[in-house]
């Protein structure tokens, strides 16, 4: 057993609000800068929708992630050593530059500089990369809250594997629903773009997992881009190097959340240290396709357990890794609970970054207001002949889950590579929390029925009240468990620190070279 | 007795005349013609690559042999019928415009005017002069190695003694041991025909008439050996050239095989990258936008 420590997140989409402000909060500390200006670290994609880069989910196009082989072995699908050669100068699956969007700003000195005339002075778009006045085409988030759902929401890439008729369905103007779907970088544990790297600069770090860029050694062959599923690794055109997001590794170094985390409006996102057994990473990530997410599971180690605490000691993990990883949130929500999700197990990464799937309005009702509106409805959707345009308030208990606004199978298409249970199991658990917190803040619902939601699900009232805790009244502490960073011990491991440690601090200072 | 040996003297005067040194000749006249018009004309011992000169004088105005030797095609070309008609009882081989003052072609033609050749001695026009090396060997006669060493020096393999440019690098000959030569000057592989024999061709070679030769080879002049070997393998090339490989349409097929190539390349690509993304994904998004004007 080799147990190593990794930082790890759940976003609970039930509470995202969609506000982006952890967008925002990314921007103004790592991208906002010239060749930066069209990556989004972090961004917050409308659900169903193509995201950011367009259709970022279909591999077919970008040849992102990993492929199980005939063999059973797993290779990157797009790159890698032979394939990686092939391609090196030409790189034939990158996103181009149309495919995030190009970044612009405006001149804002039209507005007073322009001469009299008839009409209002305008401030012209003016690209961030050419310097030239642009059409604007598109931005990170043009399908944002399902505009343009022709062009961009029936394209997602998770309707693929679902029937026409369930498809219209989902995009009746009167069942149309939608969630929104915050992503950073997964920081996973069998990362292709560190697998796809020619130069070798991608690395995972030893002490917390957290997945960086060495831009010293980066020689833009952009194969990262190209490898990693997620597209998350974006190529800065102005410095050469490709960049990612880096989970704010100086202030979780100074115990703080990343800025995303931090800023968080919804409080959605939580972060801590999770145990594996990294022995087992080779065994997960090749796993048959409904085998992935339980044996992704089965990877992350009870940091309770003596004998995982004595490996754990035994290959340096600090003890106070060892605790933080005991008060994890992200262990509760994902081991103890079962309720968070990695986003695409099916491509084979191993992501560290787990989502809580959204319940969605569930029980709603809405009223019939006239009979035209039920004649344009499309043949195949089912027409209530009552007074009830749709109505999943049910006295049955499950039944609302299975007939949820959102197919079940998109759900699954996007959290558990098409397993229709795993996502089922979570959201009756979500449910039945409700039901149980029904009964004891309303109390409409009667204790036999609700402690029979409770025990279908394998929830204790103690445990569903915890539940209810850390998504509801959480505080930062609870939230976020980071450990301290112990980097002293980190830069031993790299470098003899006899020479600085009791010196007077005499030395030679390396002065910043920042790019102008 | 006496006639023979005179005949022969006179022979042996006229080969060495070519590979006389310019300093040697007497008057500006016999100088400019040894070096420029020797090439391709006689003065009375019958027609090389172009006419015998005797009595030339006599034959045209002289207002007209000074436009010809001036520029022979501007003359041919304004549709002067003797002109026309020399032009192509000769083969059609251009004569090269000379760049010489008025003084100077007059005197050429007052030396021309001044020879008198014995009626008794008429050489006739078809035969040749056999052109020998130091061994005494006649061109047919040259042994095999002698032949490869005159490739050698055409293609510049053997450096010119001289260092004269190698012939490869302005003409071609098609010979399957040659690469393919230079397309600034006429190709020679039938230059032996063309020009009529191996006199002419020693000739041209020892004294270029042509301007961009001449100059090229101004400071760096030919031996008469180097001339003599040239001459051979011209003659062998003139001889050889249909057994030759290259000797096909070279050019066409070149294009040929390069558009098959091409095909075949690209098309290989295109099975290669079959199906790699061509555009954005948004593309068709992006068409239907509307655009400012």
């Amino acid at each position: 057993m080799d147990v190593r420590a990794q930082i790890s997140m759940v976003f609970h989409l039930d509470k995202c609000i969609g506000c982006h402000t952890c967008s925002i909060a990314c921007k103004n500390i790592w991208t906002d800068r010239k060749g930066a200006e069209y990556m989004w670290w972090n961004n917050v994609e409308t659900k169903p929708g193509t995201g950011y880069p367009t259709k970022w989910e279909d591999q077919s196009v970008y040849k992102g992630g990993w492929k199980k082989n005939f063999t059973g072995e797993i290779s990157l699908r797009g790159s890698g050593k032979y394939k990686g050669l092939l391609n090196i100068f030409h790189n034939p699956h990158l996103p181009v530059i149309d495919d995030y969007y190009e970044p612009w700003t405006y001149k804002y000195t039209d507005l007073i500089e322009s001469p009299e005339g008839d009409d209002q002075p305008t401030a012209r778009p003016i690209s961030l990369i050419t310097g030239e006045p642009i059409d604007i085409k598109a931005g990170p988030n043009w399908d944002d809250d399902l505009s343009g759902t022709p062009d961009y929401a029936r394209n997602d890439p998770n309707l693929a594997s679902l029937s026409p008729a369930e498809r219209d369905a989902m995009f009746q103007l009167e069942r149309m629903a939608f969630f929104y779907l915050p992503r950073i970088c997964n920081h996973c544990l069998n990362p292709a773009c560190v697998a796809s790297c020619p130069s070798g600069a991608i690395y995972k770090r030893g002490e917390d997992g957290v997945v960086l860029i060495n831009q010293k050694v980066c020689r833009a062959w952009r194969m990262c881009v190209t490898a990693c599923p997620y597209k998350k690794s974006y190529y800065n055109w102005h410095t050469g190097k490709s960049e990612k997001c880096i989970l704010c590794y100086p202030r979780l170094e100074a115990g703080l959340a990343p800025a995303c985390m931090h800023s968080c409006v919804g409080r959605i996102r939580y972060l801590g240290i999770l145990l594996y057994d990294a022995d087992k990473i080779k065994d997960a990530a090749s796993a048959n396709d409904d085998e992935l997410i339980s044996k992704q599971m089965n990877l992350i180690l009870d940091p309770f357990d003596p004998e995982v605490i004595k490996d754990a000691k035994s290959n340096g993990v600090a003890d106070t890794t060892i605790n933080a990883a005991q008060y994890s949130p992200v262990y509760k929500f994902v081991k103890s609970w079962g309720l968070a999700l990695p986003l695409h197990p099916e491509f084979r990464t191993l992501p560290m970054l787990f989502y809580v799937p959204p319940l969605l309005p569930v029980m709603a009702s809405v009223t019939e207001q006239s009979k035209e509106q039920t004649e344009k409805f499309d043949s195949i959707a089912k027409v209530w002949n009552d007074k009830w345009l749709y109505d999943t308030s049910t006295e049955e208990l499950w039944q609302n889950v299975e007939r949820a606004r959102f197919p079940l199978k998109y759900m699954a298409n996007l959290l558990t590579g098409g397993d229709e249970n795993s996502i089922k199991s979570v959201l009756k658990k979500l449910m039945a929390v409700r039901i149980h917190r029904r009964r004891v803040t309303v109390g409409d619902v009667s204790n036999q029925k609700a402690d029979k939601v409770l025990s279908d699900v394998n929830l204790s009232s103690e445990m569903a009240d915890a539940i209810y805790y850390l998504t509801s009244l959480a505080k930062f502490d609870d939230r976020f468990v980071i450990p301290p960073a112990h980097r002293e011990q980190a830069i031993e491991m790299l470098e003899y620190t006899g020479d600085t440690r009791g010196s007077a601090g005499f030395g030679f200072k390396e002065k910043p070279s920042r790019i102008s | 007795m006496y006639m023979k040996n005179l005949l022969q003297l006179f022979f042996l005067m006229s080969i060495v005349s070519i590979f006389l040194p310019k300093s040697m000749a007497q008057s500006e006249g016999e100088r400019l013609f040894i070096q420029i018009c020797r090439a391709c004309h006689t003065v009375g011992e019958g027609r090389l690559v172009g006419p015998d000169l005797l009595n030339v004088t006599k034959r045209r105005s002289e207002e007209w042999l000074l436009s010809f030797i001036k520029s022979s095609q501007t003359v041919i070309k304004n549709g002067d019928n003797d002109a026309v008609d020399l032009f192509k009882e000769f083969n059609q081989i251009i004569m090269p415009d000379q760049t010489l003052s008025q003084s100077q072609i007059k005197s050429i033609l007052t030396y021309i005017e001044g020879i008198v050749v014995d009626k008794t001695k008429t050489v006739s026009g078809t035969e040749q002069f056999k052109l020998q090396n130091k061994e005494g060997l006649n061109i047919g006669k040259l042994r095999a190695e002698d032949f490869i060493q005159a490739r050698k020096l055409f293609s510049g393999d053997i450096r010119l003694i001289n260092n004269g440019p190698a012939c490869i690098s302005c003409h071609n000959v098609v010979d399957d041991n040659l690469i393919s030569g230079g397309l600034l000057a006429k190709d020679l592989t039938s230059a032996y025909k063309r020009l009529g024999g191996e006199m002419a061709l020693n000739s041209i070679i020892t004294n270029p008439p042509f301007p961009v030769m001449a100059a090229a080879y101004a400071n760096n002049p030919i031996t008469p050996d180097e001339a003599f070997l040239l001459t051979a393998f011209l003659y062998k090339a003139n001889k050889d050239s249909i057994f030759q490989w290259t000797h096909k349409d070279y050019q066409n097929s070149f294009l040929k095989n390069g558009i098959i190539t091409a095909f075949v390349l690209f098309g290989g690509f295109g099975l290669l990258w079959w199906n790699r993304k061509r555009k954005s994904v948004n593309h068709h998004i992006y068409k239907r936008q509307l655009k400012t004007k």
